[in-house]
């Protein structure tokens, strides 16, 4: 790959950026800099030169042609709630979408909305949701992450077991390449055999082969029965307890989601929570479940509960109503950071095994954990093998820390699975890409090369930024 | 930056370790719902006030901006996963800014006008006697009870009304009750905008003063007030020797002991909204009082905002924002009021003299149909005082 010079901003380039937008949109002041500095849980935090919130496609070509033209670093974000340093920027220009919230069409008879992206996830689903369709992603983060940033991060959240991912549901796309031109990709339609899918390389592409500035998605209708339980596996035995539940259940209905949470994370909840949001067992696992009719949902709680209980559950609590619902969401949404309150820094894995491993991958986490003398809180979207860990950490114990992290994907790897299921790559994992890629990640430079030949679009994420 | 001690930020310092910069504590954020910049969002003063402790910001007027635009509702630390109070970091970089003069002019003018005035409209017993907002009653001399009038609730002829009418229905009901003659601002606004010196002077001088009364409660209409006396004047000067209540507390207690009893009229339902204030609320739990008091009155069918309770959203007027975006406050009050003409619900009710005042510039700049009633109103003309 050429080598890549991304060049300081003048002012004279940021007067033209304030024609572009206006005054009121750009800035350069140290306060503005710093609040987009840093993301979720990763202890980095990098300055742009200049944050810029567009309100539509025709500036956000203008401002990428100029960027181009000086070769000037860019970086779109949406909320900045990813994970691994994804939505931040090492100078250049820091691209705020959220000021592009409109949802443009809603097609409540092909079940499809067009939007723009920064539409934040639950109010995108507050209005689909009065034609009584849904968006059905769930990430923990939906009160505030922006459509941009789902498909940005190819995200998904608590309901993927049954529901899929972002990429799911994009049906088609507008993206401002990295020349400032502006291509449609994709359909309003179901279905596509006409070309190479490049929807779906933007879709997971982090920012780094251009802008995302509208998106059609798939809508489902919402079902009207739902429901939630805790399941305690209290043997010293309840990992495995609980998997073999959950491979049995798999076998014959597949559940909204299934979660899991170690007994750390559950005591952390309870103590951060100030009250009892959940029981404090070796395993708990979370149903969730959806159906279009009561009886349906009354057949699942009884094949669940039945399944459970022959693999040791010993009680199974469904909620009593959707506010008994609502705090046992609470609980699992909280679990992610929760259990890193003690310390000053965190390490979180997103990694995703064959869901036969999950046992194996977990043990080999606890290993880890008693070998390294950490504490390692375990959560994870279980039935698809898809487990977050939470190493957290002080200062002096970061070697140790990145150590365990390290051993941790590795054991991924070998157990045939991925480095990141839905957070993305990001700033952390860029060390883990070769590893997991191999030969195709030659194949991934040399697309990036052909849509972004300066590498001007969120440099130094997934791929290390290659220097003189 | 020097020229800032970050003395109180200090104190806060766990809590700006702590974040980790999740952001969901904007998904409430009534300011955040009109500012798209992050860094007038929870997370962006959080990483702001983070960076300047570090020595790794610089204090530009943009800081000044951020903390100041904000109402301190606390829907920010009801939203945080991590259990961390927002606005206490908030207040506490207030106060560091406040303390080395770089708060904004209009803070500083407001204040200004409490230290020498004693309240926030300027108004001397003399102007409030012309524009007949001195009550027009006698009160008793001894009586165990104390209404705190507060100078929101009485100087501004809006919530008045309601404050009178308050007077009259505890009248009616025979509650032999007091005012001090010579009441104080309680230092709400002080102790909001960062000033910790002018608040403390206001609680010394008015505890003294309630307590030359011998009063064992203090009642009071204004959620500022009260959580100011009740929540911060222990901190100031130790364990208060009275109580301090809220007029929807002592009228549930009323209700419970059938000492208040709305009888039937026989006239239309009228379908109403209660908004939460945040201090009331939020801040001081009291949730159940004010929707007993609506639910006993028969004419009254009692709806809810989508977000109620500890969730509710602000009305935009409180932590001083009317004074240094006036603006913004209404645009805040217009949405939360949107939402009870989406519903076709004629009347919002609050038990807030700020939110009713909020509330009422917003409709009136927004044209909106939606008529915004204080509790204390709406109770008084109920029972036809
Ligand atoms: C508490 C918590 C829990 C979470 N749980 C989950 C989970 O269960 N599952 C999950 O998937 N994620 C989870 N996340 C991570 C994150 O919230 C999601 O990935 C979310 O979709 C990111 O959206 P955002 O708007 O914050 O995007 P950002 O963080 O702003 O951006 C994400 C990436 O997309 C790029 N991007 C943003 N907008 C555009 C655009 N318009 N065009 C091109 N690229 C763009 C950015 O450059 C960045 O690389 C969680 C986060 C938090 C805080
Ligand atoms: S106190 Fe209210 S207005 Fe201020 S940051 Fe928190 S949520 Fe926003
Ligand atoms: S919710 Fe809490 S932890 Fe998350 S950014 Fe806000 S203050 Fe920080």
């Amino acid at each position: 790959m050429d080598v890549i010079i991304l060049s300081p901003l003048e002012n004279v380039i940021i007067e033209k950026l304030a024609e572009i937008v206006g005054e009121q949109f750009i800035s350069t002041d140290d306060a503005d800099l710093v609040s987009y500095s840093s993301d979720f849980m990763i202890d980095v935090f990098l300055k742009p030169d200049v944050v810029i919130l567009p309100e539509n496609t025709p500036q956000i070509a203008a401002i990428v042609k100029l960027a181009n033209e000086n070769s000037i670093a860019i970086t779109p974000r949406g909320a900045g709630t990813a994970t691994h340093g994804g939505s931040i920027a090492q100078g250049g220009i820091l691209l705020d979408l959220t000021r592009m919230n409109k949802i443009k069409e809603l097609d409540p008879i092909s079940m499809i909305a067009t939007v723009e992206p920064g539409v934040v996830y639950e109010d995108l689903n507050r209005i689909t949701g009065k034609s009584g369709l849904w968006f059905p992603i769930e990430p923990p983060s939906g009160a505030v992450c922006t459509a941009g940033g789902m498909v940005g991060n190819n995200a998904s959240g608590l309901m993927a077991l049954k529901y899929g991912t972002t990429k799911d549901y994009v049906l088609a796309l507008e993206v401002v390449l990295a020349d400032g031109s502006i291509i449609k990709t994709g359909k309003s339609v179901l279905k596509s055999s006409s070309g190479y899918d490049l929807v779906h390389l933007f879709v997971g592409s982090e920012g780094t082969l251009g802008i995302i500035t509208e998106i059609t998605l798939r809508l489902i209708p919402k079902p009207m029965h739902l429901s939630t339980a805790f399941a305690s596996f209290p043997s010293l035995n309840g990992l495995n307890d609980a998997m073999n539940a959950i491979y049995e259940i798999r076998r014959v209905l597949t559940p909204a989601g299934i979660e899991l949470i170690d007994l750390q994370t559950q005591k952390a909840i309870n103590e951060v929570e100030k009250e009892k949001l959940v029981p404090e067992v070796e395993i708990l696992v979370i149903f969730e479940i959806h159906e279009f009719s009561a009886a349906g949902l009354e057949d699942q709680k009884d094949l669940i509960e039945g399944v459970a209980r022959k693999h040791n559950c010993n009680e199974i609590h469904w909620a009593k109503d959707d506010e008994e619902r609502d705090r046992m969401w609470k609980a699992r949404k909280a679990a992610t950071v929760v259990s890193v309150r003690s310390r000053t820094s965190t390490l979180l894995g997103d990694l995703i095994v064959p869901i036969k491993h999950v046992p194996a991958i977990i043990r080999f986490i606890q290993e880890v954990a008693r070998e390294k003398d950490l504490l390692i809180s375990i959560v994870g979207h279980a039935a698809d093998g898809n487990i977050h860990y939470l190493i957290p950490f002080n200062q002096n114990e970061s070697k140790k820390a990145f150590d365990a992290g390290d051993a941790i994907v590795y054991k991924t790897i070998e157990l045939g699975g991925s480095i990141t299921a839905e957070h993305g790559v990001g700033l952390e994992k860029i060390k883990y890409m070769e590893l997991e890629h191999g030969e195709s990640l030659s194949l991934m430079r040399a697309i990036k090369k052909i849509l972004d030949p300066k590498g001007i679009m969120n440099p130094g994420k997934i791929f290390p930024a290659e220097k003189q | 930056m020097s020229e800032v001690s970050f003395k109180n930020l200090i104190k806060v310092k766990e809590s700006l370790d702590t974040c980790f910069k999740c952001s969901l504590c904007k998904g409430n954020c009534p300011v955040s719902e009109q500012i798209f910049w992050a860094t007038f969002s929870p997370r962006g003063k959080m990483l702001i006030l983070r960076s300047l402790l570090r020595g790794q910001g610089t204090l530009t007027d943009r800081v000044r901006d951020s903390l100041y635009t904000c109402t301190l509702c606390g829907n920010c630390d009801n939203t945080c996963i991590a259990g961390i109070s927002v606005t206490d970091v908030l207040a506490a970089g207030r106060r560091d800014l406040y303390e080395a003069r770089k708060a904004p002019e209009s803070v500083n003018s407001l204040i200004s006008t409490i230290k020498e005035s004693g309240n926030v409209f300027d108004l001397t017993k003399e102007d409030m006697d012309i524009l007949g907002l001195n009550p027009r009653m006698k009160f008793s001399e001894n009586a165990d009870l104390l209404f705190f009038k507060g100078c929101y609730a009485t100087y501004h002829s809006i919530p008045n009304e309601s404050t009178m009418r308050s007077f009259n229905l505890l009248k009616t009901l025979n509650v032999d009750f007091t005012i001090l003659e010579a009441e104080e601002c309680c230092g709400s606004p002080a102790y909001l905008l960062g000033d910790m010196d002018t608040t403390k002077r206001f609680c010394e001088y008015n505890v003294s003063k309630i307590e030359e009364t011998g009063a064992s409660r203090v009642v009071t209409a204004c959620p500022g007030c009260y959580r100011v006396l009740k929540q911060v004047y222990p901190q100031l000067v130790g364990t208060l020797n009275f109580e301090v209540i809220h007029i929807t507390e002592l009228l549930a207690e009323y209700i419970d002991e059938d000492r208040l009893v709305f009888k039937k009229t026989g006239n239309d339902k009228l379908d109403v909204l209660y908004h939460d204030p945040c201090e009331l609320g939020r801040h001081c739990g009291v949730y159940d009082a004010p929707r007993k008091i609506l639910e006993s009155i028969p004419e009254i069918h009692l709806e809810e905002f989508d977000k109620n309770r500890d969730e509710a959203k602000c009305c935009g007027g409180g932590g001083g924002l009317t004074i240094s975006n006036p603006n913004l406050a209404n645009q805040i009050a217009q949405l939360r009021l949107q939402e009870a003409e989406e519903k076709n619900i004629p009347t919002v009710v609050t038990a807030c003299p700020a939110c009713q005042l909020n509330f009422s510039a917003s409709k009136d700049k927004y044209n909106m149909k939606v008529k915004i009633l204080d509790i204390n109103q709406l109770v008084g003309s109920v029972k036809g005082l």
